[in-house]
């Protein structure tokens, strides 16, 4: 079992999570700050198994893009989605 | 690959945030608000490489360490009274940080 913390720009969000939910993937949506953008995004926590991970980055990969900004004098390269992939040691539904 | 898990009071964390990006981490920050004092704090999700949490957790600690400051308490006694401050030594600041090992980390 693996948590996926998904930190996505708000521009991207809606179309993630709609894709997430008609693929069945349940997802937990915080809003958040970006430090370097000092914009909004959005972190999403999604539990899955290891099998469904790349379909799930696959997923995520077709709606978002990275954007290059200017950061004083050398360019920064800001992902459309970050993702850390996280073991989990137990999962309880109740 | 680890992920720092860190929760800061509101006060620290803005200029906890302008030293990680002059360093060029990059974080990302959460409004959160804590069980035990029921007061906001913020939590900051900081993904780096190992040989770099040591740094990282340099900089929360100058930014956000416990320390003591003076304020004052305005006592107030009878309408019509003057309000007299009574300097009260408060403790502030203070983190917790959680480091998690990032099994995979995907940039898209």
């Amino acid at each position: 079992m693996k948590l996926i913390i998904a930190i996505i720009q708000d521009e991207h969000v809606n179309k993630v999570i709609r894709t997430l939910m008609d693929n069945k993937i349940r997802t937990t949506r915080l809003s958040s700050t970006g430090g370097f953008l000092k914009s909004g995004n959005t972190t999403l926590l999604i539990g899955t198994e290891e099998k469904e991970i790349d379909t799930i980055v696959d997923l995520i990969s077709h709606q978002t893009k990275s954007k290059k900004i200017k950061d004083g004098q050398e360019e920064v390269v800001v992902g459309g989605a970050n993702l850390f992939v996280i073991d989990i040691f137990d999962h309880i539904k109740l | 690959m680890k992920l720092i898990i860190a929760i800061v009071q509101d006060q620290d964390a803005a200029s906890l945030i302008e030293d990680l990006t002059d360093h060029k981490y990059r974080v990302t920050k959460l409004t959160s608000t804590g069980g035990f004092l029921k007061a906001g704090n913020t939590t900051l999700l900081v993904g780096v490489e190992e040989e770099h949490i040591k740094p990282v957790v340099d900089l929360i600690e100058t930014n956000c360490k416990t320390r003591e400051i003076t304020t004052s308490l305005l006592t107030v006694t009878m309408p019509g009274d003057t309000y007299i401050p009574y300097p009260l030594e408060v403790k502030v600041g203070g983190a917790t940080v959680f480091i998690l090992d990032v099994e995979r980390h995907i940039r898209i």
